[in-house]
């Protein structure tokens, strides 16, 4: 049921010192169980599902635009430059990066929560009886 | 199982109504863009343009979507209080000025001196006097007027009137300076009205209104703020009694981790011991996660993340004793994740749904942790259910009860409690249960 991966140091032993424990857990240790990561997979491909659907709207807003409205081929902007064009040639790349900065955190916060065991001290640190 | 009872059992446990935001908006969306496109489209004569159609459609869409939680949690100004009133307006109205001072008097939080500062200067244009004070059994907590040069916040109180009205309970009317019972020579003090602050039978502190000419102040209206005063301070007493109870619940719910679980648990380890001595070892370290997280927990809320591990954990130990037979589903919102909700809460409902719906069930099952926020309506959503035996109606009252936590479980009782009062009416708990088909138990907190 809980299962053990290799060491990702490939197939030769560790030195001892790297290969340290925390709090009685070995750092190679894998502690989810099948059910865990299959939450996590649900739950991250929820927010993929989310951020995919506000990546469509925005693309899809700029022809709609140029469709419905028509300052926005025609109005100018900074240096003679319509809405439509100053969208296509910077703001879908600032709101490409804002996404993936978006997507990639929430994601990563989203693993951190569901995923792996508390952050461990040792006994000592602890101030713990053994 | 023929001759057993199907029809679904189900128990409200606590908390008020808190409605579902989410259908209702979607439908009060629907109908206002039928009505924008029926108005620009159909009656409107030449029809608007459609980037005009689509910026009304969208602002309507925002109105409703930013005014719909609002409108949910009903209008605020209805509960405001007025602004206090001025001198005159303290005179000419007396009985609305004192009925909104009573209802904001600060010794609502106890009888500390920070507290008895801010009655007194609260009370102090009403009560018909030139000075008042505070005290408790000990000492001067508050003190307002002449006289506070030498009866000095923090020290015993310094008339002897006081002590008689500590021990008597009563009030006392003093006409004559030297009745005061003041030691200091130049004290401006010339008759005073004491009366006795208690909680219960037990007095513990007195209101004094003393005035410099000859008459003595108001013995009703001072009997009377005592009385309101007595009230608030009975109430904090409540109030601190219930905080004691809830932490106390608390505890026994710490306490309460069933020993048949560790026994369990430990026998399962022994056995997977000599056959499986690292997967022994995993679970010895899973056991002790699960009990430093029980026991660590000091506060009343936890982010869910860490009540969901807390879940898990337990979830794998029990796995590892059912083997196939439990069968786990979580289905958790990105967004609950960091939401603070109830510590301690979660795990014994999936206990019970492992311990009544699928321990006696042949072929086990399946609990599912469901687990949603409703950001229109500020509400976290966290259900579990399990498809096992089910609880018959009885056995359901007995759970609801708290009676079956003798035979071991967690009370649901116990948790309901502790909501009430954590949220008060602000939360809903439902357990719903079929024979034959299983048990789901939802719970709706505010948004934390």
């Amino acid at each position: 049921m809980v299962r053990d991966v290799p060491s990702s140091g490939g197939d030769s032993p560790r030195p001892d010192s790297e290969h340290r424990e925390q709090g009685g857990y070995d750092i190679t240790d894998e502690y989810d169980m099948p059910a865990e990561v299959d939450a996590t997979f649900r739950t991250l491909r929820r927010v993929a599902f989310g951020y995919f659907a506000l990546f469509v709207v925005v693309v899809a807003a700029v022809p709609g635009l140029t469709l419905a409205l028509d300052w926005w081929s025609q109005g100018r902007l900074v240096g003679g430059m319509s809405p439509s064009f100053v969208m296509a040639a910077f703001g879908l790349y600032v709101f490409f990066f804002a996404l993936a900065v978006a997507a990639a955190t929430l994601a990563n916060a989203v693993e951190d929560r569901m995923l792996g065991g508390p952050e461990r001290e040792h006994p000592e640190q602890r101030g713990d009886a053994p | 199982m023929t001759g057993v009872n199907r029809a679904p059992a189900a128990r409200r446990l606590g908390g008020g109504a808190l409605s579902n935001g989410s259908l209702p908006l979607a439908a009060a969306l629907a109908v206002a863009w039928g009505l924008v496109y029926l108005i620009t489209q159909v009656i409107a004569a030449p029809p608007l343009g459609v980037g005009t159609t689509l910026l009304i459609g969208v602002g309507l869409t925002l109105l409703l979507t930013v005014g719909y939680p609002s409108a949910l949690r009903g209008p605020r100004g209805a509960r405001l209080v007025p602004r206090q009133q001025g001198k005159q307006g303290a005179i000419n109205r007396p009985g609305q000025t004192i009925a909104a001072v009573g209802r904001s008097i600060p010794l609502r939080s106890g009888l500390t001196s920070e507290a008895a500062q801010r009655t007194a200067q609260l009370l102090h244009p009403l009560l018909g006097g030139d000075s008042v004070a505070i005290t408790d059994r000990h000492k001067v907590l508050a003190f307002l007027g002449p006289g506070s040069d030498h009866h000095t916040v923090g020290d015993p109180p310094r008339t002897d009137i006081s002590a008689k009205v500590l021990d008597r309970a009563k009030t006392v009317m003093v006409r004559h300076r030297a009745k005061l019972g003041c030691p200091e020579p130049s004290c401006p003090l010339q008759t005073a009205v004491v009366a006795p602050l208690a909680i219960g039978k037990r007095v513990v502190g007195a209101l004094k209104v003393y005035r410099l000419d000859e008459t003595p102040p108001p013995r009703g209206l001072v009997e009377g703020m005592a009385g309101i005063l007595s009230l608030h301070l009975e109430l904090a007493e409540l109030d601190r009694e219930r905080k004691l109870a809830v932490d106390a619940k608390l505890d026994a719910l710490r306490a309460q981790i069933n020993p048949h679980f560790l026994f369990n648990t430990l026998n399962t380890i022994a056995s997977k011991a000599r056959t499986d001595p690292e997967e022994a070892r995993q679970l010895l370290l899973r056991l002790s996660d699960f009990f430093r997280y029980a026991v660590r927990q000091d506060g009343h809320f936890a982010e869910f993340g860490q009540e969901y591990f807390f879940v898990r954990t337990y979830l794998s130990l029990e796995q590892a004793r059912y083997g196939d037979r439990l069968r786990v589903r979580y289905d958790v919102d990105p967004q609950v994740l960091t939401t603070n909700v109830p510590v301690l809460t979660i795990q014994p409902l999936v206990e019970n749904a492992v311990k009544h719906g699928l321990a006696n069930k042949v072929d086990g099952g399946t609990v599912t942790l469901k687990a949603r926020v409703d950001p229109l309506t500020r509400t976290t959503t966290i259900q579990v259910s399990d498809d096992g035996v089910g609880i018959e109606d009885e056995e359901l009252e007995k759970i609801v009860s708290g009676d079956v936590t003798a035979e071991g479980g967690i009370g649901l009782r116990n948790i309901s409690e502790r909501l009430d009062t954590l949220f008060g009416e602000r939360y809903r708990f439902d357990v719903r249960s079929t024979v034959g088909q299983g048990t789901v138990v939802d719970l709706r907190i505010p948004l934390g």
